[in-house]
């Protein structure tokens, strides 16, 4: 190799790292927590107490799971398929905060564990990939 | 080495190297979606080629990016040098099939063209989690594209090595892309840490190899001292036999070479790829490139015939055993007498 083309070597792996590596380690630490509601524990999650409330469209039946009218544990039950290869849930807290469920797929049972004492408005699907909302289902 | 033009530069070397790299290729993509169907039964065909292919061409940039540098640290991994073009090649392959069928299953369905959805579908361009990380894959699957269509010798020739070389180091652009294109994409649905952690640390390897490679080269770069135009290079018991000694005059490397008897110095850079002919070694009388085998001979710095390569000579003078080479170059292809020595 040449001089210049060596320099130019030098610049760029020096200033390269410095600007990938941040944005790398910040896009891990501001994405959303699927830690404990992924889909493969979602759907090994036995169901949790009675079904308190359900409410049901065309594509979902949502059932609030618990015991003493607390609610455990959010239910969805996709009826037909969704078209969208990266779906994430929301629930929408009665005290007008959105939470990040976990992600939802194919047809099937979803289980999504809820604090007690959290009670949900509303849940969104929502393709992650187009940023388009995919269904919104009213709990109250 | 080749007077006419042919498709691709095979020889029976790299026709077996061609061989391991398909058979490491299909075994990888086998141990892949053997494992995903074990781990995940319900994954469709179209989800387990897009992943597949994705991460093969990925492990696969990391090796071509850490060959160079590894080849500047230790001259044992030159050998992996030799046929780097053809793994490029096959790393655009599996990018483009990772890349064809994203496109297709994550854009066609709609009723606007492909490419439109792709570059509109997402426009939160001012957020990091939320960016439309596909365009970041997209631009790096372009690079890879013109990469892997200029890579023969022909775009060599007519670009210039040092035009060449400039496009191809485009690659680093790439892999910057790439490495966004994943941790903006398919991890933010990942769930385990174990995955992401090996490809930062994998970045951060490859950029501590380059930087490595580069300290040890800046050291080589400075030039020597000179006396009247004559530069001290080194001792002739320096230079093992049929081998070379560098270095830096006037920000041009040069390499003396110890054959036979005799000492002989030509420019360090190889007219083919700008290889560094000092790490090479004599060879059936010929200087060759470590890098991919062009060789000159050593006096006069010319191709062996047929072939038509050139470089420049220079003098070169003894004190005892001290060894003094000229600041000016030669014409391309002088002839200049071998020093003898002993």
């Amino acid at each position: 190799m040449i001089k210049p083309l060596r320099s130019r070597h030098q610049i760029i792996w020096f200033i390269m790292p410095l600007i990938v590596v941040p944005l790398l380690v910040l896009s891990i630490i501001q994405r959303p927590d699927f830690s404990k509601n992924t889909k493969e524990i979602a759907t090994s999650t036995p169901a949790i107490g009675n079904i308190l409330k359900e409410v049901e469209n065309q594509q979902l039946k949502v059932n609030l799971r618990g015991e003493d009218n607390t609610y455990q544990q959010l239910e969805v039950i996709v009826k037909t398929p969704i078209e969208a290869p990266f779906t994430i849930v929301y629930g929408k807290l009665s005290t007008g905060k959105n939470i990040t469920l976990g992600t939802i797929g194919q047809r099937g049972v979803y289980r999504y564990s809820l604090t007690p004492g959290q009670t949900l408005s509303e849940i969104v699907l929502q393709d992650k990939i187009k940023q388009t909302e995919i269904n919104r289902l009213k709990l109250k | 080495m080749s007077l006419s033009y042919k498709m691709i530069l095979w020889n029976k070397q790299k026709k077996v190297y061609d061989i391991i790299l398909f058979v490491l290729m299909m075994l990888y993509i086998v141990l892949f979606s053997s494992v995903t169907f074990v781990i995940n039964p319900n994954t469709t065909i179209e989800t387990l080629i897009i992943r597949a292919f994705g991460t093969l061409a990925i492990l696969m940039l990391h090796i071509i990016l850490a060959i160079g540098p590894l080849s500047r640290l230790n001259s044992k991994f030159l050998v992996l040098l030799y046929n780097r073009r053809h793994l490029g090649v096959s790393m655009f392959l599996a990018a483009f099939i990772h890349g064809a069928f994203s496109l297709i299953q994550f854009h066609s369905l709609g009723n606007t063209n492909v490419f439109y959805s792709l570059f509109t579908s997402n426009l939160d361009y001012f957020s990091l989690i939320d960016f439309p990380f596909q365009v970041l894959g997209f631009f790096a699957l372009m690079i890879l594209l013109v990469m892997a269509v200029t890579s023969h010798d022909f775009w060599l020739h007519n670009l210039s090595p040092k035009m060449w070389k400039t496009l191809h180091m485009m690659v680093y652009l790439a892999y910057a892309l790439v490495m966004l294109h994943v941790f903006l994409g398919a991890f933010q649905q990942e769930s385990s840490p174990f995955i992401q952690e090996v490809l930062l640390v994998g970045f951060i390897f490859i950029s501590a190899l380059h930087i490595a490679a580069a300290i040890k080269e800046k050291k080589r770069d400075i030039n020597s001292l000179s006396n009247d135009g004559w530069h001290y290079a080194c001792n002739v018991d320096q230079i093992p036999e049929k081998r070379a000694f560098v270095i830096s005059i006037k920000d041009e490397r040069v390499a003396i070479f110890k054959y036979d008897g005799k000492l002989s110095t030509i420019s360090n850079v190889c007219k083919h790829q700008n290889g560094p002919l000092g790490e090479g070694k004599i060879v059936d009388g010929c200087v060759t490139c470590p890098w991919h085998g062009y060789q000159y001979l050593p006096a006069e710095g010319k191709a062996p015939a047929p072939f038509t390569e050139t470089l420049p000579t220079y003098n070169l003078k003894l004190e005892g055993v001290k060894i003094f080479v000229h600041e000016h170059p030669n014409a391309e292809g002088e002839y200049v007498e071998p020093l003898k020595w002993g």
